[in-house]
C-alpha cells in the first residue's frame, strides 16, 4: 500500500523520496504536455496522501473553493467582484486559523465554554483533535494570491482545473514553499517544458548543494549545539551563547535554504524553474536588504499582499500622515510574518523588534532625507551595516528560538555576564565553510560551481558526492526538516 | 553519457553533446579518490601512522575497539584458540593472560585466549557474536562467563545490546546485506571515517570509548586500574525490587539465545560454561544462593550437560573476599588475578573434576 511504502516520504532526503522521484521523471519525460501535467499532479496527490489522506482531501476542498472563486472573479461585475475577493480571502484565512492555531485556541475556547457554566466533566467528554496539515501555510497564500491577483487583473482565471490543482499541490514545492505565484507558475504549465543542459547542470547543482546543506550543515550543526541552551543559558559562559545562538541562525539558514535548493533542483528537472527563497543572507548591510534576501518568497508575498496595498490605503485615506503611513505598514507585516510562523508572545516580540528594526532605516525617508544605495556606500560603512544587522537581528532571533519571552529575557541577561569558554571547534568550522560557500555565490553568483574549468566543475561534485554518500550511509533520514513544522 | 540529441519521443528532455561530460569526470574522479583513500589508510593502519584501528560504527566501547583488537590479536598469534564471551563481567573478570599460564601451570594446555566480553549485552546477543566470530575466527574452544543476572528481567546494564546487534557490521555478518555492513567489514578508510564521525558528533561517547580503549590489553582483557577514592558500591539488595530479582525468573528467548551459544558444540568448537562469581555480600537474602541453584544453575548444568560442555560453576565465596571488587559484579585487576589463577586451575582438571 503506497501510504505504507512511502511513509518517510515526507523526508526529503529519504531513499523512498530519491525513488519516487525517480520514477516520476522516467515516466515524465516520455509524456506529452498535458499528460505530463496529469501525471504530476497524480504524483503531488500520492505524495500528500502518503504524508495523510486526510491532508490530500483538506488541500482538494480548498483547490476547489479556489478555483471557483478565481473562475468567479473572472466573470462577475466590478461590486461583487470585490466582495467575492474578500470572501475568498477570508475563507482561506479562516481555513488558515482554524488548522494552524488550533494549539492556541482550543484551550481558550474550552476555558470559555467551562466559564459560560459548561461542566469540567461534560468538556472532558469532548475530545477536540485538530491536526495541522502540513504545507497548508504555503499554499493557502498561493490561494490567496491568485484571487488578488485576478482581482487586480494581473492574471487571468485558469479555465484548466487540473493545472489549478498542480499549481496548488505541486508536490516539490508543497511542504515548505517556495510560495509560487499563479502569474508566473500556471504559464509554465501551459507551455511545453524543455530541460536542456543548461537547466540540468543548474538543477542538479542546487539538488547537491541542497544536500550538502541540510546533510552536511543543518544536520552536523543540530547536533553539535546543546538543545536546551537557552532554557539553560546559566549553563553557558557568555561566548558558548554567543556561538549557539549563531550556529542556530546558521542552522536554520541551511536547513531552509537547504530544503529550498533541493525542490527548486528536483523541479528543474522536471523543466519547472522554482523562485529562489534565499540569496546569501548573511551578507546584508541593512534590515530592507535583509528581508529581500531571507525566505524571499514569503517577504515578496508579505510586500505585495500585505504592505503595498496597507499603505497605499493609508494614503489614499490621510496623504499627510507621513509618520503613520510608514510605520503602520511595517509593524503590521512584520506582526503578520510573526503570526504566520506561529502565535506566541515571544514570536510577537521577534515581528515588532524587526518592525522597529525596519522603520529605524527609514526615518530618514520620513524626514525627507535622500538615502545613498547601499552598494555606493563606502566599504566600511557596508562592513559595519552588516555587523550591526546581525547583532541587533540576531538579538531578534532570541525571541523566534525560545519558548517564552521570560526565557529569551533570562538568555539575554546571562549574555551580559561576559563570561568565556573555549570555542567548540566543530561548529566554527561547520559555520565557516557554509559561509565562505555563501561568499563565493555572493561574488560569482548563485550557480558559481557550475561555471567553472570542467574539471574544477567535476572535482567539486567528486568530492561533495563521496561525502554525501557517507552521510548517507551513516544518518541519512535523521533528522526532519524545521520549515515543514511551520 | 549522451552525444546527441535524443529520441523524439523525449518532449522534454532535450541534451545536446558533450551533455554528461561533467558526470563522467566526476564519477571517475570519485571511484580514484575512493581507491586513494582506501590505499591510504591501508598504508596507514599497517605503519601504525594513526595509533587508532577506526570504527566499525557500533560506537560501543568496547565492541568496536575488540572487533579490531581481536583482528590484531589473530593475526599476531597466526589464530586464536579460544574466544571468551559475556558481559562487563568477563570484560574484567577473565584475564587470558593470567587463565592462560594457569592453566599450563596445572598440567593442561596452552591455550591463546581473546576475551570478548562486551559491557551492556544478553545472551541473545552474545549469541550472534559467537556466531559471525566462530565462523570467521574458528577458534577450538569458546568460553561464556554468565549468571543469572542476565537472563532476568533485572536490567542493570544499559541498552547496549540491541544497538550493537543493529549496527551494519553485525547485521551484514549474519547475512543481511547493506552498503555500510560491506564497508565495515572491507574497507579501512571507511572504518577510518566512521571513527571520525563518533569523535566529531559524539565526543562524550568517544572520549568514553578512548579511556576503555586505553584499558585495553591486546588479549581484550579490560585493566580497569580503578579509582583511589573509589568505594565499594553494592545495589540496594534490601529493597523489595532486589526480593523479586532474587527469585531468578529466566526469560525464555534469552535462555533459547544459550541454547543457539551451546549448539556452536554442532560446529566442532568446545565450549565451557562458566558461572561468574558475585561480590560475598550479594547474597544477603534468606535462602537467595539455594534458589539461584535451584533456578539458575542447576537447568545450566543439565543444559551444559545435554550439549557436551563443560560447565565450571563459581569459586566459594572465601575465596574472592571484599577487597578484590570494585561493586558487586566487577573484580578489581588484583581480584581477577586471584580469580583467573584459580580457573586456569579448574580448566586444566579433566573434564569430570572440572563439572
Amino acid at each position: 500500500m503506497l501510504p505504507f511504502v512511502f511513509s518517510d516520504i515526507g523526508l526529503l532526503t529519504s531513499w523512498e523520496f530519491v525513488v519516487f522521484v525517480a520514477v516520476a521523471l522516467a515516466v515524465y519525460y516520455v509524456l506529452p504536455r498535458r499528460p505530463q501535467n496529469l501525471w504530476l499532479l497524480g504524483l503531488s496527490y500520492a505524495f500528500y496522501v502518503a504524508i495523510a489522506a486526510t491532508f490530500a482531501v483538506v488541500l482538494l476542498v480548498v483547490s476547489a473553493a479556489n478555483f471557483a472563486l478565481g473562475q468567479a472573479l473572472q466573470l462577475g461585475e466590478k461590486k461583487e467582484k470585490r466582495w467575492l475577493l474578500w470572501l475568498g480571502i477570508i475563507l482561506n484565512l479562516l481555513m488558515l486559523l482554524y488548522f494552524k492555531y488550533a494549539d492556541f485556541y482550543v484551550p481558550e475556547l474550552r476555558s470559555l465554554l467551562m466559564s459560560l457554566g459548561l461542566s469540567a466533566d461534560g468538556l472532558a467528554s469532548i475530545t477536540i483533535r485538530i491536526v495541522f496539515p502540513i504545507g497548508m501555510s504555503y499554499y493557502v497564500l498561493e490561494m490567496i494570491s491568485y484571487l488578488v491577483d485576478t482581482h487586480r487583473r494581473q492574471v487571468t482565471a485558469t479555465t484548466n482545473f487540473a493545472d489549478f490543482a498542480l499549481y496548488a499541490a505541486y508536490f516539490p514545492k508543497m511542504l515548505s514553499g517556495p510560495i509560487e505565484r499563479a502569474k508566473t507558475f500556471l504559464p509554465k504549465l501551459a507551455e511545453p517544458r524543455v530541460v536542456d543542459n543548461q537547466l540540468m547542470t543548474r538543477s542538479l547543482m542546487l539538488l547537491v548543494l541542497g544536500l550538502v546543506r541540510k546533510t552536511i550543515f543543518a544536520d552536523l550543526l543540530i547536533v553539535l549545539i546543546p538543545p536546551n541552551f537557552i532554557g539553560a543559558a546559566d549553563a553557558f559562559a557568555t561566548s558558548d551563547l554567543v556561538l549557539y545562538i549563531v550556529a542556530s541562525c546558521v542552522f536554520l539558514y541551511n536547513d531552509f535554504a537547504g530544503y529550498t535548493n533541493i525542490v527548486r533542483g528536483i523541479s528543474g528537472l522536471f523543466g519547472i524553474e522554482l523562485t529562489r527563497n534565499f540569496d546569501t543572507p548573511f551578507f546584508i548591510r541593512n534590515f530592507t536588504e535583509g528581508w529581500e534576501r531571507w525566505h524571499i518568497s514569503l517577504s515578496r508575498w508579505l510586500r505585495d499582499y500585505v504592505y503595498f496595498p496597507l499603505s497605499r490605503a493609508l494614503l489614499r485615506r490621510n496623504p499627510k500622515a507621513r509618520a503613520l503611513n510608514i510605520i503602520a505598514p511595517s509593524m503590521a507585516t512584520m506582526i503578520i510574518s510573526a503570526l504566520w510562523h506561529q502565535v506566541s508572545l515571544s514570536m510577537l516580540v521577534w515581528g515588532s523588534m524587526n518592525g522597529i528594526y525596519l522603520l529605524s532605516e527609514r526615518l530618514p525617508t520620513i524626514r525627507g532625507r535622500t538615502v545613498t544605495p547601499l552598494q555606493e556606500r563606502p566599504i566600511w560603512r557596508q562592513v559595519v551595516g552588516n555587523a550591526l544587522t546581525l547583532t541587533v537581528g540576531l538579538t531578534a532571533f532570541v525571541f523566534f528560538t525560545a519558548d517564552s519571552i521570560a526565557a529569551a529575557l533570562m538568555f539575554l541577561g546571562n549574555m551580559l555576564n561576559l563570561s568565556m569558554a573555549a570555542p567548540d571547534g566543530r561548529i566554527l568550522v561547520i559555520m565557516t565553510i557554509s559561509l565562505v560557500l555563501d561568499a563565493l555565490q555572493r561574488r560569482w553568483g548563485e550557480f558559481v560551481f557550475v561555471q567553472g574549468p570542467r574539471l574544477v566543475q567535476a572535482s567539486l561534485l567528486a568530492g561533495a558526492a563521496l561525502i554525501l554518500l557517507l552521510r548517507a550511509l551513516t544518518d541519512l533520514q535523521a533528522t526532519p526538516f524545521i520549515y515543514q513544522g511551520f | 553519457m549522451i552525444t546527441q540529441e535524443t529520441s523524439s519521443i523525449f518532449s522534454t528532455l532535450k541534451l545536446q553533446a558533450p551533455a554528461g561530460v561533467t558526470l563522467a569526470i566526476a564519477l571517475a574522479l570519485l571511484i580514484a579518490l575512493s581507491g586513494l583513500l582506501e590505499g591510504s589508510a591501508r598504508l596507514i593502519e599497517t605503519t601504525d601512522l594513526i595509533d587508532h584501528p577506526g570504527s566499525v560504527g557500533s560506537f560501543h566501547m568496547h565492541f568496536d575497539p575488540k572487533i579490531a583488537g581481536l583482528r590484531d590479536f589473530a593475526a599476531e598469534q597466526g589464530g586464536v584458540d579460544c574466544i571468551m564471551f559475556g558481559t562487563s563481567m568477563v570484560h574484567r573478570g577473565l584475564n587470558p593472560a593470567v587463565i592462560g599460564p594457569a592453566m599450563q601451570a596445572a598440567g593442561g594446555e596452552a591455550l591463546n585466549c581473546y576475551n570478548f566480553g562486551v559491557g551492556g549485552v544478553r545472551p541473545s546477543q552474545i549469541a550472534v557474536f559467537v556466531d559471525l566470530l566462530v565462523a570467521e575466527y574458528q577458534p577450538a574452544v569458546i568460553i561464556l562467563g554468565t549468571t543469572a543476572v542476565e537472563y532476568g528481567l533485572a536490567d542493570y546494564s544499559p541498552p547496549d545490546g540491541p544497538l550493537i546487534v543493529g549496527a551494519p557490521f553485525i547485521q551484514h555478518g549474519v547475512g543481511n546485506w547493506s552498503l555500510e555492513g560491506w564497508l565495515t567489514h572491507q574497507s579501512q578508510a571507511y572504518r577510518y571515517y566512521s571513527a571520525g564521525e563518533w569523535w566529531f558528533l559524539h565526543r562524550n561517547s568517544w572520549q568514553l570509548s578512548e579511556l576503555q580503549r586505553a584499558q585495553l590489553a591486546p588479549d581484550g582483557f579490560g585493566v580497569y586500574p580503578g579509582d583511589p577514592e573509589e568505594t565499594l558500591t553494592v545495589p540496594s539488595l534490601r529493597s523489595d525490587r532486589f526480593r523479586e530479582e532474587v527469585q531468578y525468573l529466566i526469560i525464555p528467548e534469552e535462555w533459547a539465545a544459550l541454547q543457539a551459544i551451546l549448539a556452536v558444540e554442532e560446529r566442532g568448537v568446545d565450549v565451557i560454561l562458566v558461572e561468574m562469581p558475585f561480590v560475598p555480600t550479594y547474597w544477603t537474602v534468606p535462602g537467595q544462593r539455594a534458589t539461584y541453584l535451584e533456578n539458575f544453575i542447576r537447568p545450566l548444568q543439565s543444559l551444559a550437560d545435554q550439549h557436551d560442555a563443560a560447565f565450571i560453576a563459581a569459586p566459594t565465596l572465601d575465596r574472592l573476599p571484599l577487597r578484590y571488587w570494585y561493586d558487586w559484579r566487577h573484580l578489581t585487576v588484583e581480584g581477577s588475578t586471584r580469580y583467573g589463577e584459580w580457573l586456569g586451575w579448574q580448566l586444566a582438571q579433566p573434564p569430570a573434576a572440572s563439572r
